[in-house]
């Protein structure tokens, strides 16, 4: 999933300083699971600016809801309505969400509630941590399920920098250096061989912005290249 | 056609060699280090000329190299990965060469948080076994994508990293497999402090295809200090050696490392696994003559 931690209140509260009707749109996805910008996160939001606004004297109306997603036209037209008597959408989505909520409603002003960090995994309760930086070209069937991409701090695909020290990171001591679990893993595997060729240079014309994917049932409809 | 290399003659040769690491100022003027360079000429057969050592901004190595050349000294210059993508490294190298510098350590680079410029985007866009790979292939006239170079090809000799005493040895020893099957030429060893500390590398590398250096460093009084491990990006000092020198007033800490680096040094020499060393010695150059 997406995982996003929410923006300092102090950094939302200056970018709504402009606006008396404020939208706070929350999404139950991604940013939900991670305790960031779902339903919950949403309400204490809102009772929080009401209370800043109020000891400010300043006269705001704020409203909430909470779509299923904000990256789907569907859900983003079930606000219509609501829309229209706001003059700001707080959006606590991920940067994709914000971006397709200010793409449905172009009159009106969208604002960013999270900032959006990365594909992880809830490791436990309350740990997010990253697993994939969609590179678009996954490696994991010959690392062993473990991308060194995203896991090595400096993406290597050749093995450990000489920076590790007893198997630990040279960037996070407390972190274990991605290409020595990777040798680990294949060892017990028996598929060491998988990595002792040289691994070529990364593509990255694979990681050109912005990217798109069309299903291959549609590309007669769009007209688009597939990622 | 150019002739190879002063340095890669002498690798040629049976002689044990010395070379020593200077960092290039941060600064325009090559000559604030001429006391330096005055101190290390006659006692090097090179010096490595470090890229934005630590990630700490300095001159670039190509232009401190040239200023070496013409001052007689042969220089070694360092290309790390973190600073350049694939067509600026190849491209440096092809400026390098047409200034004669020849001689190139090819290195991942210390992460760019260490560093003066910590918010800074790294690049690794190339590891260092496909930037050895990809000097080798410019070494045959090709460019990493299949274009043939203009004029005579370039005759790097080339250099690589190894780590000898890391606790998890084997798979740096899969990455220094990698190196010499992406053609490195010879081979410059992180900092060791005893010979101890590289059993295991030579238990698991019986044979050697390319020269080794074992680098040597003469540890500040602070590194010393505040050291444990990860402190320092590839700084591993076995705790026997940091014990000995945590003991130590601080006045004592200089004369008794450059003492214990010159006895390693000798040791290294009788030990007839190495090819030669390399001297780090952080600030103290000028003291060379005790220790070589």
């Amino acid at each position: 999933m997406i995982v996003a931690t929410r923006k300092p209140f102090e950094e939302i509260k200056k970018s709504l300083a402009a606006y008396q009707n404020i939208l706070v749109v929350g999404c139950g996805t991604c940013v939900a699971v991670c305790l960031a910008g779902g339903k919950k996160e949403v309400g204490l939001l809102t009772s929080q600016l009401r209370m800043s606004f109020g000891l400010d004297k300043r006269k705001v109306r704020i409203s909430e809801v909470t779509l299923e997603r904000q990256c789907d036209h569907e859900f983003l037209e079930m606000i219509r309505d609501q829309v229209k008597d706001h003059d700001v959408l707080l959006s606590l989505a991920c940067g994709a969400g914000v971006q397709f909520l200010a793409e449905a409603y172009p009159e009106k002003a969208v604002c960013p509630g999270v900032n959006t960090t990365f594909i992880g995994v809830a490791e436990a309760a309350g740990l997010w941590t990253e697993r994939c930086r969609a590179c678009g070209d996954c490696v994991l069937a010959v690392t062993g399920g473990i991308c060194p991409r995203t896991k090595c701090t400096k993406g290597l695909n050749n093995g450990p920098c000489g920076g590790m020290v007893d198997g630990k990171c040279e960037v996070d001591p407390e972190r274990s250096c991605a290409w020595v679990s990777i040798y680990d893993r294949l060892v017990r595997e028996g598929r060491l061989f998988q990595i002792e060729s040289i691994l070529p240079a990364t593509d990255f014309r694979r990681q050109t912005k912005p990217g798109t994917v069309t299903h291959a049932a549609y590309l007669r409809r769009y007209h688009a290249g597939s990622k | 056609m150019p002739a190879l290399s002063k340095f890669a003659q002498i690798l040629e040769s049976d002689a044990f060699i010395v070379t020593c690491e200077l960092d290039p100022p941060k600064g325009t003027a090559p000559s604030l280090l001429d006391n330096k360079i005055a101190a290390l000429k006659d006692k090097v057969q090179a010096l490595v000329v470090s890229d934005n050592p630590n990630a700490r901004m300095q001159m670039a190595p190509m232009g401190f190299c040239r200023y070496l050349l013409d001052k007689g000294i042969e220089p070694i210059m360092t290309i790390t990965c973190r600073d350049r993508n694939r067509l600026a490294l190849q491209s440096d190298l092809l400026a390098a060469a047409g200034l004669g510098i020849q001689n190139i350590l090819a290195v991942t680079g210390d992460y760019i948080t260490w560093g003066d410029h910590p918010e800074s985007s790294p690049v690794y866009d190339l590891d260092s076994v496909q930037l050895l790979w990809a000097i080798s292939l410019l070494n045959l006239n090709k460019d990493i994508s299949g274009s043939v170079l203009e004029g005579p090809a370039p005759l790097f000799t080339i250099g690589a990293a190894v780590t000898l005493a890391a606790n998890t040895i084997l798979p740096q020893i899969l990455k220094f497999r990698k190196k010499e099957g992406a053609g490195a030429h010879f081979f410059m060893s992180h900092p060791i402090f005893d010979l101890a500390s590289v059993a295991e590398f030579f238990k698991q590398v019986s044979e050697l295809k390319a020269p080794l250096f074992a680098s040597v460093c003469i540890l500040t009084e602070e590194q010393i200090r505040e050291y444990s491990p990860g402190k320092y990006p590839g700084l591993f000092v076995p705790k026997p050696v940091l014990e000995k020198f945590q003991s130590l007033n601080p006045g004592e800490v200089l004369p008794r490392m450059i003492e214990h680096t010159a006895a390693l040094i000798e040791e290294i020499k009788k030990d007839g696994r190495f090819r030669g060393v390399h001297l780090m010695l952080q600030g103290e150059e000028e003291r060379i003559g005790e220790l070589v």
